[in-house]
């Protein structure tokens, strides 16, 4: 069983079909990039995997579990991550305070005010304060954070909750060159640890991390491979890299 | 702990002895006052809760106040004298009569239409369970209304005021069943365990100070859960916290039940320490100036905003009794908060904030040399 199959998902706001008959099969382990022009619905897509959106046809299947239009906390309970283009983190909280949000072990309000703050995940947050570079920062305060150490703050906060799978939104928007170059080390970290599904514009960074690729336009799938069939097919060319090519 | 910790506990203990020390200091007419500033810093600390810590302005903090209070006061309404004297062999308070319906029986079944409502009223354990209970009820179905609709910000304080309104204007307009505009004055002394709380007594003023202690000490306990912490991730950004699993809308709707609590407790307090309960205490204004004094106090603080309702009110108590200020203290109050509000947006506990962070700044930077550990 894939670690996610879509089937068949689509969403009509009002007649306009942002995603359309969409399937994809995403194996346990793979980095998936969804490439596509702006509003190919690649970010919609997201939305209607993590609930965000409810569809109006087809399925999402999370290993062998339904779980297509379900509450977004549910579906992030069964092990969907996501990271946000816009990086959110809870600003007024300090780095480790984010982490140990992100680390709770129960979710439900009862079984929380009964539980004092002391040892959560305390390891796991450990190593993946590491993972994205913010040793020393746990103690200031998220807000106080550049850019790029918020993107990997949010980052962490999804690792921290060890996702069967996580969807990474643009983790390089707004990026320095080299902060790109650190990121995408991440991202090849988490190869076969995790399964991971990234939406990226920036080819350069894509070439750094991909494996597959999966490019969207109008709604659908309009080609799937690796980085050398996607630069080389004919309709991608045509419908999203266009003029000169891949830059 | 943190130095920075070990100063917080050290002011709310500090806050807790002075409020405890007052019976030294002041006579029994300025403590019946301090014991009513001490219940409006109770309301403080439940702003600070849904403002400060949870981001929801709830701008109808007075409904649940009134609740509280209402609640309590039916019961000490029928424990005075006056409600004994009415001709019957059961207490009937005395604007019942004057509603009574033609010919009825001078009795609580049946006096007027809805007088039975009051009946179990008669056991003032009933009065301060209802004097709980009905604010977290109302706080649930509103919350329920406002926070499982999503609706955030503005659109809140918006439901939250108008809210207030409609309940004050139902107070007003049921007249046999709550003596509408003039509320229920009059009112017997609440009585604990065979002893009578006279309001202008030492033991009155004990009873206010040890509840706001045990209010303060318990919610600043709550905000220091896992509980708490998710609260505040919620504040800075619901979006996110809904997206690490959590049902945002079921944290929001607990600790608005919780502060309704608070506001609920304070109420039947004044009840205690006042000896009244009116309309007025679902007035705009009123839940207005809640929100100002938690903002002048610090809303982000509990201790912060318990101060600033306190001091706040005896400023007004004393700026508007001296002589030179009698006509102009209203704007002398005015530019208070104009000020406080321009400099320091924090309020006072960000500004004392800020000074213990510059002090231990100072002491940290002497301190580098030496090898640390946390």
């Amino acid at each position: 069983m894939a670690a996610l199959t879509i089937d068949g998902i689509g969403v009509d706001f009002g007649g306009f079909k942002a995603v359309d008959n969409f399937s994809m099969t995403v194996e346990e382990g793979e980095l998936r990039v969804l490439l596509g022009a702006n509003g190919a619905g690649k970010t919609t897509l997201m939305d209607l995997i993590s609930g965000k959106t409810k569809s109006t046809e087809g399925r999402i299947l999370l290993h062998d579990r339904d779980i297509t239009n379900w509450q977004e906390h549910k579906i992030a309970r069964e092990g969907v991550g996501r990271k946000f283009q816009i990086p959110t983190v809870f600003r007024e909280l300090t780095v480790r305070e984010n982490f140990e949000v992100a680390g709770f072990n129960h979710h439900g309000v009862l079984l929380n005010v009964g539980s004092r703050r002391k040892k959560i995940a305390a390891d796991r947050i450990e190593e993946v304060t590491n993972l994205v570079n913010l040793r020393g920062k746990l103690s200031d305060r998220a807000g106080s954070l550049s850019h790029g150490e918020t993107q990997w703050l949010e980052l962490g906060m999804v690792l921290v909750q060890n996702p069967k799978i996580i969807l990474l939104d643009e983790p390089s928007a707004g990026m320095t060159v080299q902060e790109t170059l650190k990121t995408s080390q991440i991202i090849n970290d988490l190869k076969g640890r995790h399964t991971l599904i990234v939406v990226e514009h920036d080819m350069a960074f894509v070439r750094e991390i991909a494996e597959k690729i999966t490019v969207m336009h109008l709604g659908k799938v309009l080609a799937e491979g690796v980085i050398q069939d996607i630069e080389n097919n004919q309709a991608v060319k045509d419908a999203y890299l266009g003029r000169g090519g891949i830059g | 702990m943190s130095t920075k910790k070990k100063l917080e506990f050290l002011a709310y203990a500090i806050f807790i002895v002075i409020t405890f020390m007052m019976p030294l200091f002041l006579d029994i007419f300025w403590l019946n006052r301090i014991a009513k500033y001490l219940v409006f810093g109770m309301l403080g600390v439940a702003i600070s809760l849904s403002w400060g810590y949870a981001g929801i302005l709830n701008l109808g903090q007075g409904l649940f106040f009134g609740a509280g209070a209402y609640m309590l006061a039916a019961s000490l309404k029928l424990a005075s004298p006056t409600s004994l004297q009415q001709g019957s062999d059961t207490p009937v308070p005395d604007f019942m009569l004057w509603n009574a319906e033609p010919g009825s029986l001078t009795d609580l079944c049946c006096i007027t239409k809805v007088s039975f409502l009051w009946i179990p009223f008669q056991a003032q354990w009933f009065g301060i369970f209802m004097g709980l209970v009905l604010p977290v009820v109302l706080a649930f179905i509103l919350g329920n209304i406002i926070f499982r609709q999503r609706i955030s910000g503005v659109f809140v304080a918006i439901i939250t005021l108008a809210t207030v309104l409609l309940f004050r204007l139902l107070m007003i307009d049921f007249q046999p069943l709550t003596n509408g505009f003039n509320g229920l004055t009059d009112l017997g002394w609440f009585t604990l365990a065979g002893f009578e709380f006279d309001p202008y007594t030492v033991q009155t003023y004990y009873l206010v100070a040890a509840s706001l202690a045990v209010v303060l000490v318990a919610t600043r306990w709550l905000v220091s859960t896992r509980a708490g912490l998710v609260l505040q991730s919620i504040r800075d950004d619901a979006n996110r916290t809904r997206y690490l699993g959590f049902d945002v809308s079921s944290y929001q709707i607990f600790f608005f039940c919780v502060s309704a609590l608070i506001a609920g407790f304070a109420g039947m307090l004044y009840v205690i320490a006042a000896e009244f309960a009116s309309p007025t205490f679902m007035d705009l204004t009123f839940s207005i100036t809640m929100v100002v004094w938690a903002a002048v106090g610090g809303r982000s603080s509990l201790l912060g905003a318990c101060i600033g309702a306190i001091l706040i009110n005896v400023i007004e108590a004393t700026v508007s009794e001296t002589e030179l200020f009698v006509e102009a203290w209203q704007a002398i109050i005015g530019l208070l908060f104009v000020l406080v509000v321009l400099f320091l947006p924090r309020g006072l506990a960000g500004l004392a904030n800020d000074i213990t962070d510059r002090l231990l700044g100072g002491a940290k930077k002497s301190q580098q040399d030496a090898p640390s550990g946390e």
